[in-house]
């Protein structure tokens, strides 16, 4: 007999591995506790641009100004709903908070069961293009699109030329807005919370103004619930997150989207286009995303986009222009790439 | 969608201690740390408390590790100590899962040496008997030493760690686990029926 070391590591040398499974629970379990820990920290990262939009709101702005933003903010919270703090910029009012709040409560209340690890989301849209940018940008006038992606965060695939094609995810790598399953399942469940979440991972753009943070804001919550496959409690807290972004509101009357009528909510994005959310009108259940134009503009020279000037071929965009409309065809659990059912 | 093509720095050429460093900027990177030792803690997990439990031992190893990054020393390159060592501190919550899984080990030989006669080919009984008897021992042992004992020792025969490596694994003077070494040893080498005094420390001086 050998020393008792090698003994040990030979009476057990013939473990069996974790089993796949395991594994991906383990995974999944991690993936979840890191969106977490990123959403604790973001209050700390974020108390100090809170302070300071209400030091602009409140101290800053000198003489009439002053009593301007601070009528204006008495009277959003005198029309807006109870919840909110005196220095807590103001959202969706009326009948637009009231919608925001009956989509978040049908979404809640469908009946989910979370995909295993090793099953896709499949998720299909057709997304109807602006003249403007199939002009400009060869961009086909329609295309439906079919994305699948592993509920592990692995891996996604999409059709690509009619094959599908299959794209590992490098560990690490974290996109904005997020489209791993995972991290979004990971989201905080809390509209304020996932607010906080959202503005600590903003990206590089939109920081130069609080107009420009908002849309920054509402363009990442209309890109998760357009793209991805959500457990309800994440899409009602995106949808209610959405009613809490200054400027959010309602259109006056229902809008046409592929021969039937749609309730839109949203606001108006950098100035110039209006960016909704599309509801069925009975159920409230999210079916689908517009972009209109509210006012001619050249996107090549006007310094309301958020590029500033460019040189080249001006881009003219007619107010009432359909920029891009999106209408959600299917979203489910499969059990490989390349299923739709 | 962008294609993401894959990051030419996710190879082993990056330290832990590097990975975990970017983590301010982005705590997703941990997953790195997960993909590269998972399988390795859930195997020692695995031959201390069995699979099912090894299964959460593992998982609970990573969220635990995660939660306490901060702390982690960078001047460390591997990260394989710590992670054992919060391994080890979670598989000390089911000691008593533990030592039943040496007894029944140890009563598995008693049995497969009591039904030996109804075996046919002798030969290969004697083989298998030797193998199960020692292990038989072996686990016997392993129940009688006290924990903090067969934690240290465990950490040599299964995960491979130097004296050094544990000391910092479990926070405790190097000394300290050379001595609980060294009875633990000493316990296991008489189950086994002999010693050969020069293997004791001979890992550790």
């Amino acid at each position: 007999m050998t020393d008792d070391i090698t003994a040990l590591r030979e009476c057990w040398h013939g473990v069996e591995p974790p089993s796949p499974d395991a594994q991906d629970r383990a995974r999944a379990a991690l993936m979840a506790r890191i969106a977490q820990a990123d959403v604790a920290e973001a209050p700390v990262r974020e108390q100090v641009k809170a302070r300071g939009w209400r030091l602009r709101g409140w101290t800053l702005r000198s003489g009439i100004a002053t009593v301007a933003a601070a009528a204006l903010a008495v009277g959003l919270v005198a029309v807006g709903s109870l919840d909110k703090g005196p220095d807590e910029p103001s959202g969706a009012s009326g009948s637009a908070a009231v919608t925001f709040e009956l989509a978040a409560a049908f979404a809640e209340t469908q009946a989910f069961t979370p995909p295993r690890p090793d099953q896709w989301t499949y998720v299909e849209i057709r997304v109807v293009n602006a003249d403007a940018d199939v002009k400009s940008k060869g961009l086909k006038p329609e295309v439906t699109t079919q994305r699948w992606r592993r509920a592990d965060g692995k891996q996604a695939a999409e059709i690509v030329d009619g094959a599908l094609e299959i794209f590992d995810k490098p560990p690490g790598l974290t996109r904005y807005p997020p489209t791993d399953y995972p991290t979004l399942a990971g989201l905080p469940t809390d509209p304020h919370a996932l607010l906080d979440w959202l503005r600590a991972r903003r990206g590089p753009f939109n920081v130069d103004t609080e107009e420009q943070r908002n849309t920054g804001l509402f363009s990442a919550i209309a890109t998760i619930l357009r793209d991805n496959l959500l457990p309800p409690a994440v899409m009602a807290a995106l949808l209610r997150a959405a009613a809490l972004i200054p400027g959010v509101d309602q259109a006056p009357s229902p809008v046409s989207v592929d021969g039937r009528t749609a309730t839109a909510v949203g606001r108006l994005q950098d100035g110039w286009r209006q960016e909704d959310l599309l509801l069925d009108p009975d159920s409230h259940e999210f079916i689908g995303y517009r972009s209109v134009a509210a006012k001619d503009i050249d996107l090549n020279t006007d310094e309301t986009t958020p590029a500033g000037s460019i040189q080249g071929e001006p881009v003219r965009v007619k107010k009432g222009d359909i920029q891009v409309m999106l209408t959600r065809l299917a979203g489910r659990i499969v059990n490989a790439a390349g299923q739709t059912s | 969608m962008g294609v993401v093509t894959q990051d030419a720095h996710t190879a082993a050429e990056v330290t832990d201690a590097e990975i975990i460093g970017r983590m301010h900027g982005n705590p997703a990177a941990f997953e790195a740390i997960f993909d590269r030792y998972y399988p390795a803690i859930h195997g020692y997990a695995s031959r201390r408390l069995g699979r099912d439990l090894a299964d959460d031992v593992a998982a609970e190893t990573f969220l635990v590790a995660f939660d306490k990054w901060r702390r982690y020393d960078t001047a460390q390159d591997s990260a394989r100590p710590w992670l054992y060592g919060i391994a080890s501190n979670l598989i000390a919550g089911h000691e008593r899962a533990e030592t039943r899984r040496y007894r029944a080990f140890a009563r598995a030989e008693r049995l497969s040496t009591a039904s030996a006669n109804l075996d046919v080919d002798a030969e290969q009984l004697a083989i298998r008997l030797d193998a199960e008897a020692v292990r038989g021992r072996l686990a016997a042992a392993l129940h009688e030493i006290t924990p903090s004992e067969r934690e240290v020792l465990l950490l040599v025969a299964w995960a491979d760690l130097t004296g050094e490596e544990i000391a910092r694994a479990l926070e405790i003077p190097a000394g300290t686990v050379r001595s609980r070494l060294h009875r633990a040893r000493k316990g296991l080498q008489v189950a086994l029926g002999g010693a050969d005094p020069t293997a004791i420390g001979r890992d550790f001086e």
